[in-house]
């Protein structure tokens, strides 16, 4: 701690340069930030130019998206809303509804809006408890809002897209996606996105992307978290190696309930076969979990008994065991077909690979013999067959479950 | 002044030594390992062709103008303590994993710091390009008013309040973010009041 000196001459840490006081500022935290850039005009200056360098308030941005198919065809309506959180009382990129809500009820929300005659709308909304309130809400002039987004990390994205009408034969691919990330970039201080929510609610009209968006989505390598719903077998999934993946530990492809009547009755072949497990491997992001359509029975990847053989393989090759949380997804594979791969490419021999009656297949890690790499095939609808890979220490795994099993037990009177 | 933590690193017999002047005219020594973390004595060297350990030993002294007798002993005394870490090119290798002893003597070098010393050192680290101990005094500065109120802010970095007062109010209430600021005062508020009540009581 730094002994203060009251014969200093007081003025002095005001007549820092400008350089040193942006390198002071980068290490105080959002809230002590917001703090000294109340303390004088020069501070709140400096705090504003030089806003990329410091640690802002993080927020979610949930983008409300509504294309209509108008005979003047006008513009799609974009609504967004700001929410803060804070990322040490809650698993924020992984909640749902936290992405729209926030989990900092200190904060209010911000409604960004399009104007009809042009321009945007700045409000602010009050919360009710874990609700958002729109009925009381104070509006802001443009230079107030700049001023508060300039103040803003965007770290998460939610897309809500509602596509109408006919097919529109001119905007069937669309730059929403780019067209939100830039509005982020313009207005708010920093855009670093770790976790992304897609939703393409018309299962009538799906969204597809235009290959502008295709591009920047590509490029997110700060993406730490990726759920879809509606997106199955579609646009940008038809080529997995566009998915961001080097810092990627969350990926959940799902079917939201409109979706799954449009899929219960043909099947859909997901393009996505063992290289996407593989580049996976090559990066081994800790306590990954990743779920490919699992829960939508007639959506089938195209990974292979042999890409599940060479996973396993990758996996053993390690330097140290790899934790993965688990990773689903639907095959044509069948047990015996994997057990005959499995077979040919020597994955049984010295007991590399143990089959656990009845349809689970066990390996040990060579650097740690308690680390295990579990795959497990959990249903089979005819032709189609759901598998899970897990690794961890079993016993552990034992131990969790026991305790689970403590908890909810009922207490003796 | 003050010699520094226990186990301070000095110049040995065999180091090649690079001369500098402060701007009281007072000449230093710092070993040319120590003097490879600025950045500035390392252009100059470039610049005057100290390149060979015979050139260093015949060297002028460097003048460093901007720098007082007492912040050259500062700097020299971190310098030398780490004449092991790598060079001034190297970015932020200081925020990977490192020895706890040097860490512990960082701290114990900046808790000697009076606000004044410690405003002198951050303009010295910066005019001799020092990365290193930039980031250590910035932490410093920043350490001192974490967790307060800009009352309070201005009163440990001795700021004046160039708003005025229309303009204050304005700020107060264009924030959406000030809820948390009122927030964690309320918070400050009620723990001073709880600790101020047994004393009462007593």
């Amino acid at each position: 701690m730094v002994m203060m000196d009251e014969s200093f001459d007081s003025t002095t840490f005001d007549t820092l340069p400008n350089e040193l006081v942006v390198s002071v500022f980068s290490q105080l935290s959002s809230r002590d930030l917001l703090s000294v850039i109340r303390a004088n005009r020069r501070f709140r200056r400096i705090a504003s130019v030089h806003a990329r360098n410091l640690n802002l308030v993080p927020v979610h941005c949930h983008a409300s998206v509504l294309d209509v198919d108008e005979p003047r065809g006008s513009e799609p309506f974009i609504s967004y809303i700001f929410t803060a959180f804070d990322k040490a009382t809650n698993e924020y990129s992984r909640s749902v509804r936290d992405c729209f809500i926030g989990n900092d009820l200190h904060y209010k929300a911000i409604l960004v809006q399009s104007q009809r005659f042009g321009g945007l709308s700045f409000t602010a909304m009050r919360r009710n408890g874990k609700e958002l309130e729109l009925g009381s809400q104070e509006k802001y002039d443009e230079v107030t809002a700049l001023g508060i987004f300039s103040r803003m990390c965007v770290v998460a994205v939610r897309f809500d897209v509602q596509k109408q009408g006919k097919r529109m034969m001119h905007r069937i691919q669309d730059d929403i996606f780019v067209n939100v990330l830039n509005f982020c970039e313009k207005f708010c201080g920093q855009v670093r996105i770790k976790s992304l929510h897609l939703t393409s609610r018309n299962p009538r009209f799906h969204w597809e992307w235009s290959p502008a968006s295709v591009h920047r989505f590509k490029n997110l390598n700060s993406l730490e978290s990726l759920t879809t719903e509606g997106f199955a077998g579609l646009g940008m999934f038809n080529d997995a190696t566009l998915i961001p993946i080097v810092n990627l530990s969350y990926l959940h492809l799902r079917i939201t309930h409109g979706h799954r009547e449009e899929f219960a009755n043909r099947t859909t072949w997901l393009p996505i076969d063992g290289s996407l497990l593989l580049r996976l491997a090559s990066l081994a992001p800790h306590q990954l979990e990743v779920d490919l359509y699992s829960i939508g029975f007639c959506v089938i990847t195209a990974i292979s008994a042999k890409d599940m053989c060479t996973f396993m393989r990758a996996w053993r090759s390690l330097v140290q065991p790899w934790k993965i949380r688990s990773i689903n997804f639907n095959s044509t594979t069948t047990i015996s077909e994997f057990r005959t791969v499995a077979h040919q490419m020597g994955l049984f021999l010295k007991d590399a690979l143990i089959d656990v009656p009845y349809c689970k297949f066990r390996t040990h890690h060579p650097s740690d013999p308690n680390h295990v790499l579990d795959l497990i095939c959990f249903a089979s609808t005819g032709t189609m067959n759901q598998w899970s890979f897990k690794s961890g220490y079993p016993e552990f795994r034992g131990c969790r479950q026991r305790s689970m099993r403590q908890k909810i037990a009922p207490v003796p009177h | 002044m003050a010699d520094g933590p226990s186990g301070a690193k000095k110049c040995r017999d065999d180091d090649v030594l690079f001369r500098v002047k402060s701007k009281e005219d007072r000449e230093y020594t710092l070993s040319k390992k120590a003097a490879q973390l600025s950045g500035t004595i390392h252009h100059y060297s470039e610049n005057y062709g100290l390149d060979n350990d015979e050139a260093i030993m015949k060297m002028e002294p460097m003048s460093l103008l901007e720098v007082s007798s007492e912040s050259l002993h500062h700097i020299i005394r971190w310098c030398e303590q780490h004449r092991n870490c790598p060079i001034w090119e190297e970015e932020k290798w200081w925020q990977n994993e490192r020895d706890a002893e040097l860490t512990k003597w960082e701290d114990e070098f900046m808790a000697e710091m009076t606000s004044e010393t410690l405003y002198n050192l951050f303009l010295a680290a910066n005019f001799l390009d020092i990365k290193c101990l930039l980031d250590k005094c910035a932490q410093s500065v920043a350490d001192m008013i974490k967790g307060k109120s800009v009352d309070e802010i201005r009163e440990i970095w001795m700021l004046e309040n160039d708003f005025t007062p229309e303009e204050e109010e304005k700020i107060k209430n264009e924030n959406p973010w000030e809820a948390i600021l009122r927030y964690q005062e309320q918070l400050e508020k009620e723990k001073e009041e709880q600790a101020s009540q047994p004393a009462a009581s007593s």
